[in-house]
């Protein structure tokens, strides 16, 4: 009774989420007159999304580094946590400390590509702590110990056998941020006030002001693909290394 | 390691400073966020006072309560019983799926039940669905590792002393795993509640919720104390969430 209950589950995980994808290729396949982003708006998308897997995972190597060889529980569930408060939420609270920002210092956020940058690095940091902390944690001392042994003081231990012993942990937080950034819709609409256009604001308008489901559904699959492709890679990356 | 403690606990206030400041504001007795005019609760009173949030506030719990229920429920039985690396692929694909796809798919599948079997499910109906549609997988593969904490053993031991399946979940795998259920639960409850694109896809403009009311005034780049005020309340399932996940997690290891 269980396995037929579960088994209906299932079948709904596979009915309410992968079906509606055929949908879409109900529509790709209607054809029509098919309106591609513009080439800037892809750079833009691009670059905020490499900045923003850059900055966070710089931000949480140390931290990660940290929780992983001394923190306590108490640290972890700290930096962990915002996960839980929407996406939305996040980007009003910014919203706000943007306008307060301006008012002292002058420093304009609020409709910039640096005040989405923040928002997107303030969005995807427990993700890179979580991906990082993982890959690091599993590290063992031996390699360490043995480069110290041999002479290495600690920062060339830390560089040249620590490092590169987690860089898949890393990749993995790149490729996993970088995605989310990529189809990322409401912090460019909240904190980039429209001016910031990125392929998620184009998915959404396309949508909701041009009811145009074709070029919607072309970009939404090719997203959904990169999507899949890049876990199935991820994935790989992190069995790999932890044999 | 002295400076990276103190560097980590500088990120940890980093992080909160921003939620932080809008708790704080929805207190201030100032239009203005850089203007603290005192302590007061005017912006609650007038947030309690507006129907338009009450019925906002009803209908993303409503929604977020039976969504989380039946995921919860129906994520603990795939867990339990569906442990082969395929199916959990299947549901690990769905939580790392970028959101404004998932959204516009469902949108698309709604759209065309609404133009070829005239049924119309823009509403409330559309956006249960949805939520449930990528809570699922969530609470598939939230549950998966507690469940293979419950040893095998157990379970075969309860059935040769003459439990029924059903019972053997019930009085055996269940009393294990209940404080991974109420985390799964919050956690499935917090994502519902605060979720904003999958709803505004699937809704009809008559169905309104909690993000979509915060979104108007988001959207716009607008600051108002009664919607800090929102904000605020809204922080309460995350945090509950956050804690008892924390709480749960423990016991565990």
């Amino acid at each position: 009774m269980i396995k037929k209950v579960a088994l209906v589950a299932f079948a709904a995980v596979v009915l309410l989420f992968y079906v509606p994808f055929l949908a879409l290729g109900y529509y790709m396949s209607g054809g029509g007159v098919l309106k591609l982003p513009s080439m800037s708006m892809l750079a833009t998308t691009f670059m905020l999304a490499l900045v923003t897997a850059a900055i966070a995972i710089a931000l949480a190597y140390p931290a990660a580094y940290y929780l992983a060889k001394r923190g306590n529980e108490l640290e972890f569930a700290l930096l962990i946590a915002p996960l839980w408060v929407g996406t939305l939420l996040k980007a009003y609270s910014l919203l706000v400390v943007f306008s307060v920002v301006e008012r002292i210092t002058g420093i304009v956020l609020w409709g910039t590509a640096l005040g989405v940058v923040v928002g997107m690095v303030y969005e995807y940091f427990p993700y890179a702590v979580l991906t990082l902390y993982a890959a690091i944690e599993k590290l063992s001392e031996t390699p360490t110990q043995a480069a110290r042994v041999l002479g290495a003081s600690r920062a060339q231990a830390f560089l040249r056998v620590e490092l590169p012993l987690t860089m898949p942990g890393v990749v993995a937080a790149f490729i996993l941020i970088f995605l989310f950034a990529v189809g990322e819709v409401i912090m460019p609409a909240v904190l980039g006030a429209w001016k910031v256009y990125t392929v998620g604001s184009y998915i959404w308008d396309l949508y909701f002001k041009a009811r145009d489901f074709l070029s919607g559904s072309v970009l939404s699959m090719l997203l959904a693909a990169l999507s899949l492709l890049a876990t199935y890679v991820v994935v790989k990356t992190i069995r790999s290394f932890s044999i | 390691m002295r400076v990276l403690r103190i560097y980590t606990w500088a990120l940890i206030a980093a992080m909160y400073v921003p939620i932080g400041v809008v708790v704080v504001l929805s207190f201030n007795n100032s239009k203005l966020p850089y203007v603290w005019g005192g302590f007061t609760l005017r912006w609650y009173q007038a947030l309690f006072g507006w129907d338009l949030a009450w019925q906002a506030v009803l209908n993303s719990t409503v929604i977020a309560l039976g969504v989380a229920l039946l995921s919860t429920l129906l994520g603990l039985f795939m867990a339990y019983t569906l442990r082969g690396d395929r199916y959990i692929a299947f549901s690990q694909g769905a939580v790392v799926m970028p959101e404004v796809s998932e959204a516009l798919a469902f949108a698309a599948a709604l759209s065309l039940l609404k133009d070829y079997a005239n049924v119309n499910l823009f509403g409330p109906v559309g956006v249960f669905l949805a939520h449930l549609a990528y809570t699922l997988p969530m609470a598939h593969v939230l549950m998966a590792p507690y469940v293979s904490y419950v040893g095998r053993n157990v379970v075969e031991a309860a059935r040769i002393l003459g439990a029924s399946e059903l019972r053997t979940v019930l009085s055996v795998i269940a009393p294990i795993l209940f404080p991974a259920f109420i985390a799964t639960f919050l956690i499935v409850f917090a994502n519902s509640f605060d979720t904003y694109i999958k709803t505004a896809f699937t809704t009809s403009p008559d169905f309104i919720t909690a993000p979509i009311l915060l979104w108007n005034y988001a959207a716009r780049g607008r600051g108002d104390p009664t919607i800090y005020a929102l904000a605020s309340l809204m922080l309460i399932p995350s945090i509950a969430a956050a804690v008892i996940y924390f709480r749960a997690v423990k016991r565990y290891s």
